[in-house]
């Protein structure tokens, strides 16, 4: 079948949400871990 | 004195059967399987037949500039759709009858799933939903901001199916819906979350599901990242592993399970799971932990 407009349009709206998470765990991995009781 | 109400009336005198109103809702459309796809769907008097005819006008609305801040509604009356769907978006769908066979909107395609493509802002709502071959009734590709609540998920012929199998998945919440099967062969799966480079089931919320089945009621592959993932209060019967978390990153939190092999799968139980009743049938034990 066909991809309608609105299918096109929601499949690519929803990947970029998910694509911004990708993006923020990239950068949540390359933080690095911090402990608060160092010195 | 007594005052009867028309079929109409009931629908919009504080909702539905069921007690759902969308007072906020943008446009409004009804399908009954006695209508016909050449009214406006504007009405119950003039409902279109098929659900993915209202589904084809509520996607017509969106302006794809922006997201939406008002959802449409499409009601659907009790009756049995055999229709092969593509999802709504940004819209309610919401089936009126009462939870039981042969009572509900019934979305049962002869072969394939019911509902197969992206969710985004789909809401599921009060609907039964049967599958006659070994499918996902909800194949949901990618999933994005997505409620599925007050549903049954069924098998219609004896076949390994699964109830919502998603590919990449993010703030997805599933609750107060039933997985169960009438059949010699019960309903394999409840949630399927597959994997791969940069997948996700993020920020899910799953709970006070009845899930009976087979093979596993929660199933993450290894690939798949679960970040937030929280599933809740789920009773499920009696698969070979209740939940398995095969990434390890999922929260379980007080789900009630019978295993015939492992009630929970997880590498991190020690630390991401907390009071889960679990018997697993190998051992028959019971434990207040969430491991095994």
């Amino acid at each position: 079948m066909e991809e309608s407009k609105a299918d096109k349009m929601a499949r690519e709206r929803a990947q970029a949400a998910l694509d911004k998470l990708a993006e923020a765990e990239k950068e949540k991995a390359k933080k690095p871990k911090v402990n608060p009781k160092a010195k | 004195m007594s005052k009867s109400v028309t079929k109409a009336q009931l629908f919009h005198m504080g909702g539905t059967p069921v007690g759902m109103d969308f007072p906020g809702a943008e446009n409004f459309y009804y399908v009954d399987n006695n209508g016909s796809d050449n009214n406006d769907g504007s009405s119950w008097d003039s409902a279109k037949a098929t659900i993915q005819a209202a589904i084809t006008l509520s996607n017509a609305t969106i302006d794809w500039s922006t997201t939406p801040d008002r959802y449409n509604v499409i009601y659907i009356a009790p009756g049995v759709y055999a229709e092969n769907l593509t999802p709504a978006y940004y819209c309610h769908l919401v089936g009126t009858g009462i939870r039981g066979t042969d009572t509900m909107a019934e979305i049962h395609p002869a072969t394939g799933s019911c509902i197969t493509g992206t969710f985004l802002g789909t809401h599921l709502y009060n609907l039964w939903l049967e599958v006659n071959t070994a499918v996902p009734c909800l194949d949901i590709g990618i999933c994005n901001n997505s409620l599925i609540e007050f549903c049954t998920f069924t098998n219609g012929a004896a076949v390994a199916a699964t109830a919502v199998d998603t590919d990449n998945c993010t703030h997805l919440t599933m609750r107060y819906c039933s997985v169960e099967s009438g059949q010699s062969t019960g309903m394999a799966y409840g949630l399927y979350h597959r994997g791969g480079d940069e997948k996700y089931a993020h920020n899910c919320r799953i709970h006070d599901n009845v899930i009976h089945c087979t093979t596993a009621g929660i199933w993450i592959q290894d690939t798949c990242t679960a970040s937030q993932y929280t599933a809740w209060n789920n009773l499920i019967a009696r698969p070979t592993k209740g939940i398995d978390d095969n990434n390890g990153t999922s929260y379980l939190y007080n789900n009630y399970i019978t295993a015939t092999s492992d009630a929970i799968e997880h590498a991190n139980s020690a630390t991401q799971c907390i009071g889960n009743h679990v018997i697993n049938n190998a051992t028959g034990a019971v434990e207040a932990s969430g491991t095994d």
